[in-house]
């Protein structure tokens, strides 16, 4: 009889002790988990969406950075994501390639409008950047999309 | 005396066996399920179905552009590496509606077929290459790229193949 409670006490907190441990490590494995994948995800999406910037025409250029953005909002609800500060700036520096495209298309407004998303995207990073600063970058973005075969 | 130590370490180490597993398994499937909460609409499952494909490609990406920067590695090798992506867009494509997300994913797939094609082409196997450089060119062509040329491939390919492997954390030695 008291070799089988002599067992059972074993068995039980081996159980107990070991759920704890098996808790703790699979919370710290599962939210490292958690991260690896937002990161992957957001940039792959980014990495493909710059290849289209570069390599495609102006309606799908537009459309991945825009898909980007979009993206990148949904990623940025996740609990993954909380502490991903790049992909803000990534965000922000896809609204200024945004702009940089409706520069072009001679679509001013809108233009306006990416640069002022940009700005907010920075802004939650705590970097305030003033409109014409990033004014200046667009412009360095238009120079360098005329120099070297712009998303026609 | 000794006896009964031995056992109850034993019987200590299966419960603690047991118990790991089971904890493990529990927790590990709250953090997911935490974040599928996070965007618990029809819109966020939708996201989630890229943002896994998307993830699983990323992950595919940097093992086969290891492996196709590594000059020990055989073709077989190669093309198993690259066969896991497509097979990652076969499977999980179906379930992605975004037409953006779509259009990405088939960048990737045009890329890994020009990827496949250099590996034929150092393989020797000529016409097993311009077929997959064919199949790169059409689906590029259609995803609105402008130079969609042998020669402009090949060098997308190349310097994703450095940029990837360089991203990858077992490429950084």
């Amino acid at each position: 009889m008291n070799a089988l409670k002599l067992r059972s006490i074993a068995l039980a907190s081996g159980l107990v002790i070991g759920t704890l441990a098996g808790m703790h490590i699979g919370r710290t494995m599962g939210a490292g988990q958690a991260i690896l994948w937002e990161t992957s995800a957001a940039a792959g999406y980014e990495q493909l969406a710059l290849l289209q910037y570069e390599q495609a025409d102006t309606d799908h250029s537009r459309q991945a950075l825009l898909g980007f953005t979009n993206f990148s909002k949904s990623v940025d609800k996740l609990p993954s994501a909380r502490s991903d500060q790049a992909l803000l700036v990534d965000t922000g520096q896809t609204y200024l390639r945004l702009a940089a495209i409706e520069e072009l298309a001679g679509n001013n407004t809108l233009s306006h409008q990416y640069v002022r998303a940009a700005q907010q995207s920075f802004k939650s990073v705590g970097r305030d950047i003033p409109e014409p600063d990033l004014d200046r970058q667009v412009t360095k973005i238009v120079a360098s999309a005329r120099t070297s075969g712009p998303p026609s | 005396m000794f006896k009964k130590a031995a056992l109850f370490g034993i019987l200590f180490l299966v419960g603690a066996g047991l118990g790991s597993y089971a904890g493990f398994r529990i927790s590990s499937s709250r953090e997911r399920a935490r974040e599928w909460h996070s965007l618990d609409n029809p819109e966020g499952h939708q996201f989630f179905k890229t943002y896994d494909l998307i993830a699983r490609l990323r992950l595919a990406n940097m093992g086969s552009a290891i492996r196709l920067q590594d000059p020990k590695e055989s073709p077989e090798r190669r093309r198993e590496y690259l066969n896991l992506t497509l097979d990652a867009v076969r499977k999980g494509r179906t379930g992605v509606t975004d037409p953006a997300a779509l259009t990405l994913i088939d960048v990737e797939t045009g890329i890994t077929y020009a990827r496949l094609a250099t590996v034929e082409e150092a393989a020797g196997n000529l016409p097993a290459a311009q077929t997959w450089m064919h199949k790169a060119q059409i689906i590029l062509k259609q995803a609105g790229w402008k130079d969609c040329s042998e020669a402009h491939l090949k060098g997308v390919v190349q310097t994703w193949n450095r940029l990837d492997s360089c991203d990858a954390p077992c490429g950084k030695s």
